[in-house]
């Protein structure tokens, strides 16, 4: 499970209102494509005009944080975009399986911040635990991400995961 | 090797012992949803069914009034098509809050692994069992019973000592939130210490509640004689408490006095911004809400009818007060405590989220340029209205008080006779 892109960095803790603001209340809504035009623009009205598919945001300890009725705009808004992924020192633990439950990869990088500039360009192998900064050539490994969450990711979610371990996709393929 | 309780009940459901930062699906003995939960799969496949009809709880909460129809309606069909027992279904009469009443009707046992949809769901965690929110993985958890989830490093916080007489679970977690968390993010909390025997059960509730505002992934109370008082009745199986080997391995150890916590207040917009009551006193309020998963219980009831009684909300300020759930609004009722409120000129809803959340059409709904001082979960602008309104929070005492007063004020006035909550 590889994500690579260019990498979006922010050196504090990114909260879910930081990727899309409170003042959208998308939950009520789930207007992704509208949501996403709003991915950060309070923290850096750059994003919107610059990002591309598979690009990547990083960030501080506690990437996620706040009320959990934030969350799914928090991934869907950057997913409708094409981010690629999420990478950070560490996240909200409700966050973080919401997220890759939504299919979204992310997962802690122990000194991320150290290791990635804004807008390095890199390649993260989850399942692997390394990243490579293609921008200074350099690598870096981390403890690979369990073979459980690679599932979630490689299915493209915890629900289409679940319906394939219960046949329930059987009737629709066939 | 020596555990703490949540490698305990983790490796317990697991059936291996787990170390933190270990990806488990973990078996849980139950699940609870409220009537805004997403349905998922049991949506796109109908033949797909829940692992275990007998082990979910259905709660209305959030849209206990005027969205009724369409949102309950959603899920007394699945219960039906699941198989769901009509007792496991919370519906008007019997609804509350979803992390509060399978506690109440004895679902939640300690030492257990419990799922719960919503943002609070760490609060069942006062019930000495691993209790976490499972948020949009919830329909998974209802195909498989099992959650993903990683386990967490814990941080052991020891108490001693006791909340001041009028203080509640309401200050006790926003001094957490501004002394500790930053320690607690990312992490389980485990309580223990001297400290942990003065807080009712009623507190303790609050206090697991805040677990999501401090970015942990749950927090768990010790088993010891007040809560298997709380149990006794309720529970509907065996259990046995769990508690932490010596010698068990935490990330980090701190010690709280509990004598160390004053009324806090938090907001506006923001709920890090955490300050003393007194710097904030003053402000003018026009709506109070009581109530909510955070401060909705007896106690909180109990001890805003304490302030009001024999005195009236000023006509300026429009309070509403709902109780956490129909048992604890009969209760409320049985005590006088519901008759106090209301002669003081309060407005009493259905059990259930009351005003905390907006889109609940909440009889509160703030105007631009409104405050609101609030015992809820939530000052986010918008939370309770219009994103131009203010919203502080704080203990039910403060809350009752400023009604009255019409503006934020101390209740230290009004509690002359009060003997603490926390006994």
């Amino acid at each position: 499970m590889k994500i690579n892109g260019t990498v979006w960095r922010y050196d504090q803790q990114v909260r879910a209102t930081d990727l899309v603001p409170g003042r959208y209340d998308y939950i009520k809504l789930t207007d992704w494509t509208e949501c996403s035009t709003h991915v950060l623009e309070d923290l850096d009205p750059e994003f919107l005009r610059n990002v591309r598919p598979g690009d990547l945001i990083v960030g501080g300890p506690g990437f996620g944080a706040g009320h959990a009725h934030y969350f799914q705009q928090a991934f869907e808004g950057p997913r409708w975009l094409g981010v690629g992924g999420y990478l950070a020192d560490g996240f909200d633990p409700i966050f973080v399986l919401s997220a890759i439950g939504a299919g979204m990869p992310c997962w802690t990088v122990p000194g991320i911040l150290d290791f990635v500039a804004h807008r390095d360009e890199v390649t993260c192998d989850l399942g692997v635990g390394t990243v490579v900064n293609h921008t200074a050539g350099t690598s870096r490994e981390f403890r690979p991400v369990a073979r459980e969450v690679i599932d979630v990711l490689e299915a493209g979610g915890l629900d289409e995961l679940t319906v394939r371990r219960l046949g329930l996709d059987a009737g629709a393929t066939a | 090797m020596a555990m703490t309780m949540t490698q305990k009940i983790l490796s317990r459901a697991a059936g291996a012992e787990v170390v933190p930062g270990e990806v488990l699906n973990v078996p849980v003995s139950g699940v609870a949803v409220h009537d805004s939960a997403p349905l998922g799969i049991f949506d796109t496949y109908p033949e797909a069914r829940v692992w275990d009809p007998d082990k979910v709880v259905i709660c209305y909460d959030h849209f206990s009034r005027t969205n009724m129809p369409t949102y309950h309606a959603r899920f007394r069909e699945f219960a039906r098509v699941q198989g769901i027992p009509a007792q496991n279904v919370f519906a008007p009469g019997r609804q509350g809050i979803s992390h509060q009443v399978p506690g109440e009707e004895g679902f939640v046992l300690p030492g257990t692994v419990y799922a719960v949809f919503d943002t609070q769901g760490a609060t069942l965690g006062a019930l000495n069992c691993f209790a976490f929110t499972s948020l949009f993985t919830t329909p998974s958890v209802l195909a498989l019973g099992t959650a993903l989830i990683v386990v967490p490093e814990t941080v052991e916080i020891e108490l001693t000592g006791r909340l001041a007489p009028g203080l509640t679970s309401k200050d006790l977690t926003f001094y957490l939130q501004s002394r500790l968390a930053d320690r607690v993010a990312g992490r389980g909390v485990e309580f223990s210490g001297a400290g942990v025997a003065g807080l009712s059960m009623d507190q303790r509730l609050g206090v697991a509640n805040a677990a999501n505002n401090l970015g942990a992934f749950t927090i768990i109370f010790p088993g010891d004689e007040v809560l298997a008082s709380y149990l006794e009745g309720r529970v509907r199986d065996s259990y046995e408490f769990v508690a932490p080997d010596p010698g068990a391995s935490y990330a980090e150890r701190i010690t709280l006095d509990l004598a160390e916590v004053s009324a806090l207040v938090s907001g506006p917009h923001d709920l890090e911004l955490i300050r003393p009551l007194g710097e904030v006193e003053g402000l003018p309020v026009d709506a109070a809400f009581l109530g909510s998963c955070s401060a909705g219980r007896l106690e909180d009831l109990e001890l805003a009818a304490s302030v009001l009684e024999g005195r009236k909300v000023d006509s300026s300020v429009r309070f509403v007060v709902t109780p956490i759930s129909a048992e604890v609004m009969r209760e409320a009722s049985a005590r006088g405590i519901l008759a106090t409120l209301i002669a003081a000129g309060a407005m009493v809803t259905p059990p259930g989220c009351g005003a905390c959340y907006s889109g609940n059409q909440s009889p509160l709904l703030l105007d631009d340029g409104e405050r609101c001082i609030s015992t809820s979960v939530s000052n986010a602008p918008g939370r309770m209205g219009s994103k131009e309104a203010e919203i502080y929070l704080s203990n039910p005492a403060v809350v009752a008080a400023s009604a009255v007063a019409g503006r934020i004020v101390s209740p230290a006035a009004y509690l002359t006779a009060m003997d603490g909550v926390g006994a």
